[in-house]
Parts: C-alpha cells; structure tokens; sequence
C-alpha cells in the first residue's frame, strides 16, 4: 500500500486480470477503485516525487511508446497519461 | 584597385579561410545548460547549421525519441534462444516486462542512465536486472539507443548501446520471453 502525495489516499494495486488500483481513506475505509484505461493493463505503482503513478502496459503503441506513466485523479477515479514509461 | 589594396585583400582572405574552417560553433545555451552544451560537444557536427543542431535539440526535448535522428526502423523477428537484458523497477513484476531490451550487460544504474538513456521520468527507479530468454520469435524495431535530455537533472544522457523495442501488445511479451535470471543493481 503506498500513499499518494496528491490526494492522501492509499493506494494498492490489484494484479488480477489487467490490474486495478483499490483507493482507501487514511483510516482503511475503501474509497474507489480504478480500472486501468482500455487496451492497457496495469503493472506496478511508481512512486515520482510529487506524486504517485502507475505504469500501463499498452496494447498498441501511442507516440512510439507501449507503456505509459498514468496520474491517478483520484476525485474522478480516472488515470490520467502523464509520460511515457521505459 | 590598386594592386597593393588587391594584395591586403588577398591576404586577409586566406588568412581568414582557417579560422573560419576551425573554428567550433558555440551552443546558442550553453551558458544556461550543461545538458545543452553536453549534447551539442557530440551532436553540432550533424548538421549544416547551429539553427539546424538548435532545432534537432529542441526537437529532441519535446519529442523525446528513444531512437537517434537517424535510425531507420528495422523490424526483425528475434529468434528463439536469443537472451537480453533489461533494468525493471522496484515493485515491478518480471512477468510485466517493458518493452525495450538491450544485448549488452547491464552493469549498474549508471549504465542504464547513460549508455540506455533512460531518463529519470521514465523509470525513476532501477533495482534489478532481468536475464530473458527469448522463446518464441518476436517481432522488434532494433538498433543504437540514442541520445537523450533529462532537463530536470540538467543531464546529456549520450545513450549508443544497444537496443530493441518490442512490437507486440504488451499482454503478449511474456508468450514470447522466460525469465533466466534476476539480479540486483545499484
């Protein structure tokens, strides 16, 4: 479980299937989950230093790049791509 | 023109042909960056122009190619038994490869930052090396890492190992790879 700076939740990655970020309160309460976006799946949490991202791996190439650093919007529950990822 | 006036002019220019040939272009930033005037020590020669290394700069930093200016895509199909390397992040699983691996052995972190140009942003970072045996062909864009800015860390990152990017959905690289060995890095 890691914590992102930008929201203060905790975050846990789930590698089922394509991945999914399981979102908690400071106190344990679940607050949300997100879905990785579609054609990518999700590989581990990266930990930038003003805020805490996730790499998704991409069925097609975008930009010349397969995998992507994705933000984690947590009021939206939504991935937002940041930069590729090597 | 008198003669002596076409002799002085004649003089200056040949004196003047050397300098001008010898003479090294200064990086238009240098003073501002020691990434700029790092990659322009290796790179100005390419070019006709300081207007034209100073665009393949900027467009360098903007577009963040992983592959040199000059890399013509060659997409080979990798055969089974053919083993590589490649740096993975801590937390990061070995059967969630990235896409790009390298023939050469990587020593260190440094190694990775340097010779693979991988910038900062993207891995921030590295605690293992992964020895994948490829066993089934695989289909890759393969050739010389190129050059990279990492403006954060104010760093000329000069990149000319070797590499190659894989060309399938990332769902399928690990029906194409087994894990030979893992090895931890500093």
């Amino acid at each position: 479980m890691t914590r992102d700076p930008v929201s203060g939740l905790l975050v846990a990655l789930s590698p089922e299937g394509a991945g999914r970020l399981l979102l908690f309160a400071p106190d344990g309460a679940p607050a949300a989950t997100i879905d990785p976006p579609p054609g990518y799946r999700l590989s581990h949490l990266v930990e930038a230093p003003d805020r805490l991202l996730v790499v998704g791996q991409g069925d097609a190439a975008v930009d010349g790049w397969h995998d992507w650093h994705f933000a984690i919007d947590a009021a939206k529950a939504a991935l937002v791509r940041a930069g590729p990822a090597y | 023109m008198p003669m002596l006036q076409r002799c002085l002019i004649a003089l200056l220019f040949l004196f003047a042909i050397p300098v001008s040939v010898v003479a090294q272009p200064a990086p238009a930033a240098a003073a501002a960056s020691a990434a700029h005037a790092g990659w322009w020590a290796d790179q100005r020669w390419r070019y006709a122009t300081d207007g034209e290394a100073e665009a393949a700069y900027q467009a360098l930093v903007a577009r963040e190619s992983p592959w040199p200016e000059w890399h013509q895509s060659h997409l080979v199909s990798l055969p089974a038994g053919l083993r590589f390397q490649m740096a993975i992040a801590p937390g990061q699983p070995t059967d969630r490869p990235g896409g790009f691996g390298t023939f050469d052995r990587i020593p260190s972190v440094e190694f990775v930052r340097m010779s693979l140009a991988v910038k900062t942003a993207w891995k921030p970072a590295i605690d293992r090396v992964v020895t994948y045996e490829i066993t089934a062909p695989l289909i890759a864009d393969v050739g010389t890492v190129g050059p990279q800015i990492d403006v954060p860390a104010d760093l000329y990152l000069p990149g000319g190992g070797s590499q190659f990017q894989m060309m399938i959905p990332a769902a399928e690289r690990m029906q194409h790879l087994r894990v030979v060995e893992v090895r931890a890095i500093r």
